[in-house]
């Protein structure tokens, strides 16, 4: 803006009306987290009457005092801690040496591998094979099932593996000649050098985990072990009934909109602090000051 | 279909007023030593089976059978609308069925895999060892007849709902005082009376905003045909076939139904309609009732019920209350809309049970006296207490709040997973006083008609409907719809769209459905 002098008239218009679309833009991905929040905070009546617009209409916290009041949610929401921090960390374990090692000229077969691991992309078993698998496996209705049932992505391997493989050859061999193994390769070369992609698999894997839904409810059978998003649409399935069936419901502060979108903003608070720290890694450059030369 | 109601409200009042105390003592124990039987049971309100519920450990007392939960798929419900039963199909995957299978939706399921083998044929069971089930069979012919599958066979034990009524007519009745106007009884005054809502202010804003007549479900809207002698459905689900005479029609290719669309067209036209009616949705009976524009609709004698009491004092001299049905053009009286009096939901019996004898004595069990108020009420001194011989709810169930459904789900009872046949006297309890003399109306002009209680398709029947019938459907609602709008003359195109309906199928679809119609019900 304080350049705005050197810009022509003409110039000056352009970037007005961008700056005028731009702050449209953002008010409307804004919006429906404004609308959420103030749902969660309206009256079930109004919720439901649907004349919430930007602001809360009977201002009341009646929703979050049933959300929060139930020690099945914060249960859930534990869980969907677990579910993505562990999930996460047992996705970066095996991802970045399976990327690694698809990346390497000296990996025998490699061409077949990569084809196997590209080949999970377009073809599964399907639900029903998938499920029984688990259960042989004995990884039904287990924490450790879900981490591990879906650690790995052949996307994510397939996009580490290019930027592995667009760091030069030269660093590879500079390390071995001090007498580097491929641990060290790996760890030492490698990673720090692939930081943005890591993080953006990170990311990805976070937010997947976090959003998790049909496989928590298709092989969890203990509600005490279902993330949130299960648990969500439990208690929108029971208020819906509740709403539908009885009249005594119709008085109570909350309904299933208001108590829905509290669970929304409830859960989607530890992203939005998450977000802000991860976000400087994308815009990051890549190799920055790698070889000299 | 009055003959089984009343036979049903007979029984009702049989089950609650005989109990003298040594008739309680009734020996229920169907085995001397303990039996454990797994049980599967889904429902999204309860999505497995709770041992420590108060129901259940009372029914193990009185019987010595003990259910032990064996649910797979738990957290996995089934969807309501396509009654897909994603957790049943994952029991079968995983290859064990266990001695109790109870569910919503489980008719389609079970009326598929039990001529399969996968379920045990309850038929003979019940001759033999179920006197209550066999009696309330008797009685309810009809009912027996819904629940056989395509081989003539039974394979579950189904929740039947209780309370014939379900929507009613309501109406803006402090409206009608205002503008001096009686409540219609006939289509006619309705007429009358929704362009008096129309053009009198009765909000008394100034403005010409009231809108006469809505719908939170449009098909409630297609409802009115009924007015002029059409049909909407034939059952409690929207779109349905329908029985004439013993002869299965579709509501949609009748002459009354285009009489009526002919009708609804121009009250649309006219503004005694919601021009929003196909897009409101859910949240129009909340808002125009609480911003005072809207006069009349069809709903939920329950829900819509409680508007008097969550408005009151909100909307100035808010009264909405039932109106009886006005009469047709033929001076025919009638609400089309009723609970259907079976559930496709309930319990069967897995073909690996090792006691199917013992199972069935059990499923009995629910259908004596004891065990029918076990599972209406929960367990007498906890839930309810004996009043002159009737289960009467606590006072702390009555008045903390909750839902008495929801508080009955908790400990067990009312578990639609469970075949059990519910008694209408456990709602009554608790329902708004306006509800209550909304039925009590309902009840007394006797305006239900009978309904087309489904039937089960052989493989070919099936594949009949499942070719033709979707695109039919299809078709006729969208045509449907375009006369309502307007972007079409019903009365002009009545004999196009006859013709393209058979040319789509409808007579074969049809026919597949007589087939069944008569093997199931015998004509």
């Amino acid at each position: 803006m304080k350049n705005m002098n050197l810009y022509s008239r003409g110039d000056k218009i352009f970037v007005r009306i961008n700056m005028v679309l731009l702050a449209l833009f953002t008010i409307s991905t804004l919006y429906p987290f404004i609308y959420i929040a103030a749902v969660s905070f309206s009256s079930g009546f109004a919720a439901r009457a649907g004349v919430v617009v930007a602001a809360p209409v009977d201002t009341t916290i009646a929703a979050y005092k049933f959300v929060l009041s139930a020690p099945e949610f914060w249960q859930a929401y534990m869980n969907t801690f677990i579910y993505t921090i562990g999930g996460t960390l047992m996705s970066l374990a095996l991802v970045i040496p399976a990327a690694y090692a698809l990346s390497r000229k000296q990996l025998i077969g490699r061409r077949f591998w990569n084809l196997m691991v590209a080949f999970t992309m377009w073809f599964n078993a399907g639900m029903i094979p998938f499920w029984l698998n688990m259960k042989d496996l004995g990884l039904l209705d287990s924490y450790f099932g879900i981490i591990i049932g879906f650690a790995i992505n052949a996307f994510n391997i397939i996009l580490l593996r290019n930027f592995f493989e667009s760091i030069p050859e030269s660093f590879e061999e500079a390390a071995r000649l001090d007498g580097a193994n491929e641990f060290q390769v790996l760890w030492k070369v490698f990673v720090p050098l692939s930081k943005p992609a890591i993080v953006t698999i990170t990311l990805f894997c976070v937010v997947a985990r976090w959003n998790g839904f049909f496989w928590a409810m298709v092989l969890l059978n203990d509600e005490g072990k279902v993330p949130l998003q299960v648990y969500l649409r439990k208690i929108i399935a029971e208020l819906s009934d509740d709403q539908e069936f009885s009249a005594s419901l119709m008085s109570a502060p909350y309904s299933v909109e208001t108590v829905t979108a509290a669970i929304i903003v409830c859960s989607i608070i530890p992203v939005l602090l998450f977000y802000p720290f991860i976000q400087k890694y994308f815009n990051k450059g890549i190799l920055l000051g790698g070889v000299k030369g | 279909m009055r003959y089984l109601t009343l036979t049903a409200a007979i029984a009702a009042t049989l089950a609650v007023t005989a109990t003298n105390p040594a008739f309680a003592e009734t020996d229920h124990k169907i085995v001397d030593e303990p039996l454990e039987l797994r049980i599967q049971m889904n429902h999204k309100r309860y999505p497995r089976y709770i041992e420590d519920w108060p129901v259940e450990i009372e029914a193990r007392k009185m019987t010595n059978i003990h259910l032990k939960d064996a649910t797979i798929g738990a957290n996995a419900r089934s969807d309501e609308n396509s009654g897909k039963t994603e957790a049943l199909n994952l029991m079968l995957a995983s290859g064990s069925i266990p001695d109790i299978v109870g569910s919503s939706r489980i008719k389609d399921f079970v009326n598929q895999y039990g001529p399969e083998g996968a379920f045990i044929p309850l038929n003979d069971l019940i001759e033999e060892h179920a006197p209550n089930l066999k009696a309330f069979f008797e009685k309810n012919p009809k009912v027996a007849s819904a629940l056989k599958a395509a081989n003539g066979k039974m394979y579950y034990i189904p929740y039947l709902p209780d309370g014939k009524y379900g929507r009613a007519y309501f109406m803006r009745t402090d409206w009608l005082k205002k503008l001096d106007l009686k409540a219609p009884e006939t289509v006619a005054e309705l007429e009358t009376v929704l362009k008096a809502f129309r053009d009198g202010d009765p909000n008394g804003n100034g403005k010409k905003d009231e809108i006469p007549f809505f719908a939170r479900q449009w098909p409630e809207l297609i409802r009115l045909v009924t007015l002029w002698d059409g049909r909407s459905s034939g059952s409690d689900t929207y779109h349905d076939f329908m029985v004439n005479g013993g002869k299965l029609e579709h509501p949609y290719a009748g002459v009354g139904y285009r009489d009526g669309i002919s009708n609804l067209a121009r009250w649309y036209k006219e503004g005694l309609i919601d021009a929003e009616v196909f897009t409101r949705g859910s949240s129009s009976r909340d808002y125009l009732l609480s911003e005072n524009l809207g006069g009349m609709t069809h709903d939920w004698f329950a829900s819509t019920s409680g508007y008097n009491t969550s408005l009151e004092g909100k909307v100035k001299d808010f009264e909405f209350k039932a109106i009886a049905p006005p009469a047709s053009v033929s001076g025919k009286r009638i609400e089309e809309h009723r609970r259907i009096p079976i559930k496709p939901d309930g319990w069967a019996i897995g073909h690996t049970n090792k006691h199917p004898v013992e199972t069935i004595k059990y499923f009995d069990f629910w259908f004596s006296e004891e065990g029918r108020r076990l599972a209406n009420f929960g367990v007498e001194g906890q839930q309810y207490t004996m009043v002159d011989g009737k289960p009467q709810f606590t006072e702390e169930m009555l008045t903390n709040g909750k839902p008495i459904n929801n508080q009955l789900y908790q400990v067990g009872a009312q578990l639609q997973a469970r075949g059990y046949f519910q008694d209408y006297e456990y709602e009554k309890q608790w329902s708004n006083k306006f509800a209550l003399e909304g039925i009590a109306l309902y009840d007394k002009g006797d305006y239900l008609i009978d309904q087309f209680l489904g039937v089960a398709f052989n493989k070919n029947e099936q594949k009949v409907y499942d070719k033709y019938w979707p695109s039919i459907r299809d078709y006729m609602l969208e045509r449907q719809q375009a006369w309502v709008l307007g972007t079409g003359d019903v009365m002009a195109d009545w004999d196009d769209y006859m013709k393209q309906l058979n040319k789509m199928g409808l007579e074969k679809v049809l026919a597949a459905m007589q087939s069944a119609y008569t093997r199931q019900y015998g004509g």
